[in-house]
């Protein structure tokens, strides 16, 4: 998704950490000294060991998974934040993506192991020189409506995401697209200007969803109505109160959905989600506070489901300021950061430590060894080789409305102090970070992530590539573009490993980002929720399968 | 008086235009605009795309002008659409206007029904036990932020004991109990430091007009202390009191920013904090001239009281 929102968790500022300790000390878990000890160490230098990320178990959900699902219920879910509006084509906001995902279709959809599986599109098939997609949609599905979905309304659909007058801010999301044609009522023919093996993904994505046209041109646009062919339709949206769905029974998945009404409720504030969830007010919620996962855990009540999310936590550095200029400034830094002490500051210790961007086992990553601890002598010597042998003074810029990004800027800053470099911070609330960072590019370090993605070709391109707009940093070395030209071009996916896997190796030479950590992300459910399975993108499109086992 | 109204009334035009210039210049001031939160940190979007995204919300035109456009729309009555979620400003507000006014008059309530009857014990009982445990209850109060009250109510009350619902709004006319429930903790923390400071302003006023010679002149005279107590100490103490009561009120339309958050509820507090933070432009710009509005109406009925119970203020 193309929206950057960290873990999504957005406290209201300074009170996170706090009420973490103020809380274990009401649950008996910390005396007051441990508590003092422990914010001392989320706020100032941290020297110690990492904690190894606890997995979370599943194995009680399996035997339940045998059981027959029973339809009906209300299943009540806890939000993380108000959508605000539903036109994802007209705003990039997981909020929004996470109530139209319900609502809405796609061509194509992401499963829980992250493939891209047929929605909409009953299957297709792809050219040889990659240029030419033909769906083939499945025929009789029908539209909240009433009526038929057809090529056209795909066609149309897709179009308006990319038609200037739209000017959506996701309209990059199909910039390869030189064409859609509706050959026939089932068939969508989609002709690309290059090769894009990220296409299929992209298609998933909240912006592409297939609506009804006729919707537009009554209302306008999305914003305040949801028609589509997916398993819930909408009934009402309350701002920062709740969203109503009910059941599509005519939705071309049977048996799904199972559940007769879902009510998202908006629980924006962390101690307020969780409290919900073991009070009863909701069945489930998203975006699981970091400080929450252990005490979650031990609650009988309550099962959690998650893991890694393909979002990385980096420092960027500006690659076209002094003294950043000089590599081996960027190794001295790469080398004086010490990453579990960062986790465990920013996460609790819920998050993996990694050196490249792609986390271990993705089918593009570089096969690493967990990264190894600082070395500040070294780090010293190549600041010294490089002109500073007292280190120099700089700034980190970093996201104010984000705890756990906040934090990890104040740990990465007492961090550089070791090797002589004084960071001014800067911590800017979330509107400025964007203009400040992404659009002026006007920083020296900066402490932040990417959204989450599917296609590792995305990442990759929308960061490293010369002269793109997301190269916030600056970077550019024509090796990188060539294999990213290659990655793009090829659709054998060992190929394309392999030119990624190439890109990491020069980007850990380069040094452009510091990466940090992978994040981790969890739903946390009553144990009568069955049928739900985590999707690493983040989204909950699973509900569709959920059923509660409490009737 | 008729004519101090008036007088009362035209000053509100040049406060509200310079409150609207402020306002304007105040929120474009801050980096970044409405497009950084539509675009999110999808860097891949490129220049001409980012420019057509920045026309569509009219931001492409010079301040001067979007100032004079927004300024003809709000004389006209019409605050214009959201950036954010596209619905009517006005509409919005209705929704969310009750939501408010029912937080802060409970929370008033609260504050008036709690403090006043132990500030005027304590200022009778001067340095006794009681006056003693008012006093460290104003400071805890003073000094406890509402947002970390907050915080304690919903785990104590929702997540030990399981009683109230931290989040799930209704309306009142819905389902009145739950409407109860829902508003409970967050009018309590909101009520927090209002309480304190009414509290110990009441002790204070007590206490001043127990020591006026009248009130000596009154117990002399052989009146009981009960009628002593009330139209002579109260009725004199109840001026600064009620001064109080009216500047606290916009301290307290201030709290519901944070309380709103964390309760989930839908008042003007939490929509004027989502748009600042997507730099929503023409609702904050609206809301705030609404709220300042609101603002001086509400000083400007304090004002009326005053003079109600002050005959020396009535006679001017």
């Amino acid at each position: 998704m193309s929206s950057f929102d960290p873990a999504g968790t957005k406290p209201a500022r300074g009170q996170d950490a706090f009420e973490f300790y103020f809380r274990q000390i009401l649950a008996g878990k910390l005396t007051r000294r441990d508590a003092m000890k422990r914010t001392a160490v989320a706020g100032a230098a941290v020297i110690g060991t990492m904690a190894a990320a606890p997995a979370i178990s599943s194995a009680w959900r399996t035997s339940a998974q045998d059981a027959t699902p029973v339809a009906g219920g209300t299943f009540r879910m806890g939000m993380q934040s108000d959508p605000g509006a539903l036109d994802t084509q007209l705003q990039s906001l997981t909020a929004a993506w996470h109530v139209v995902e319900h609502i809405y279709s796609n061509l194509t959809t992401i499963m829980p192991d992250m493939s891209v599986a047929p929605d909409l599109a009953e299957s297709w098939e792809i050219s040889e020189d990659g240029i030419t997609y033909t769906f083939h949609l499945h025929q009789g599905v029908l539209f909240h409506n009433g009526r038929e979905v057809t090529a056209n309304d795909v066609k149309v659909s897709l179009e308006r995401l990319i038609d200037p007058a739209t000017a959506s801010p996701s309209a990059s999301d199909l910039a390869s697209v030189a064409s859609i044609e509706a050959a026939d009522d089932y068939t969508v023919v989609i002709t690309l200007s290059a090769a894009d093996a990220a296409l299929l993904s992209s298609l998933a994505n909240s912006s592409c969803l297939i609506f009804p046209p006729e919707v537009i041109e009554e209302h306008g646009d999305l914003s305040q109505v949801a028609i589509g062919s997916g398993p819930f339709k909408f009934v009402e949206y309350i701002p920062n109160t709740h969203i109503k769905l009910e059941r599509n029974a005519d939705y071309f998945v049977q048996p799904l959905p199972y559940l007769d009404e879902v009510e998202l409720l908006i629980a924006a504030n962390d101690t307020a989600r969780t409290a919900a969830l073991v009070q009863g007010t909701v069945d489930f919620i998203e975006y699981v506070p970091a400080q929450d996962i252990e005490t979650l855990q031990t609650n009988e009540d309550i099962v959690l489901t998650g893991n890694a999310i393909s979002q990385i936590r980096m420092i960027g550095i500006n690659v076209t300021r002094e003294p950043f200029t000089d590599v081996r400034v960027r190794q001295a830094i790469s080398m004086a950061v010490d990453r579990g002490p960062i986790i465990e500051a920013a996460l609790f210790g819920f998050g993996t430590p990694t050196d490249v961007v792609l986390a271990q086992g993705h089918w593009a990553a570089l096969e690493r060894p967990e990264p190894p601890g600082p070395d500040i002598e070294g780090a010293k010597a190549l600041l010294a080789e490089a002109g500073f042998p007292d280190g120099f003074e700089t700034t980190i810029t970093g996201w104010a409305e984000y705890g756990f990004l906040s934090n990890t800027a104040i740990v990465v800053q007492e961090q550089l102090k070791q090797i002589g470099i004084e960071a001014e911070m800067n911590l800017l609330d979330s509107g400025s970070m964007g203009q400040v960072v992404y659009v002026d590019k006007d920083f020296d370090l900066a402490v932040t992530g990417t959204s989450g993605y599917v296609d590792p070709g995305a990442v990759f391109v929308e960061n490293f590539r010369t002269g793109e707009g997301g190269n916030f940093v600056g970077y550019s070395n024509p090796e990188v573009d060539e294999l990213l030209a290659q990655g793009a071009a090829s659709t054998d996916q060992e190929e394309r490993a392999a030119a990624y896997r190439r890109v990491q190796e020069i980007l850990l030479e380069d040094l452009p980002w510091v990466n940090l950590y992978i994040g981790q992300q969890y739903e946390a459910m009553k144990t009568f929720v069955m049928g739900y399975q985590h999707i690493p993108t983040g989204s909950n499109r699973m509900v569709r399968e959920v059923w509660l086992n409490n009737q | 008086m008729g004519r101090y109204l008036i007088r009362r009334m035209l000053l509100l035009i040049p406060v509200l235009f310079g409150v609207s210039l402020l306002v304007f210049a105040l929120i474009h001031a801050i980096p970044g605009d409405i497009t950084n939160f539509v675009i999110g940190t999808d860097t891949r979007i490129s220049e001409e795309q980012r420019e057509l995204v920045k026309k569509s919300y009219g931001l492409d035109q010079p301040l001067p002008v979007q100032y004079a456009k927004w300024m003809g729309h709000v004389l006209q009555g019409d605050l214009g659409t959201s950036f954010r979620t596209r619905r009517d400003i006005w509409d919005e507000l209705s929704l969310r206007l009750p939501v408010t006014a029912q937080l802060a008059v409970m929370a008033a309530a609260f504050a008036i029904l709690l403090a006043i009857p132990i500030g005027v014990l304590a200022a009778i009982k001067r340095n006794s036990r009681i006056d003693y445990a008012a006093t460290i209850g104003t400071l805890i109060g003073i000094s406890l932020p509402n947002f970390l009250l907050a915080t304690i109510l919903v785990l104590i009350f929702s997540y030990h004991l399981k009683w109230l619902p931290p989040i799930g709004y209704v309306p009142f006319r819905e389902d009145p109990v739950g409407n109860l429930k829902v508003m409970l903790m967050p009018s309590v923390s909101l009520a927090l430091p209002l309480t304190a400071v009414l509290m110990r302003y009441t002790r204070s006023a007590v206490l001043e007009a127990l020591s006026h010679d009248h009130v000596r002149v009154a117990r002399a005279k052989g009146l009981a202390g009960r009628t002593v107590m009330s139209r002579h100490v109260l009725r004199n103490a109840s001026i600064p009191i009620i001064t109080v009561v009216g500047i606290q009120f916009a301290t307290l339309l201030g709290g519901t920013v944070i309380i709103e958050t964390i309760f989930g509820l839908p008042g003007i507090g939490r929509y004027i904090y989502e748009s600042i933070s997507t730099r929503d432009y023409p609702v904050v710009q609206g809301v705030t001239l609404v709220m300042a509005t609101i603002f001086v109406l509400i000083s400007l009925v304090v004002d009326i009281l005053y003079a109600f119970m002050d005959p020396r203020l009535r006679h001017r």
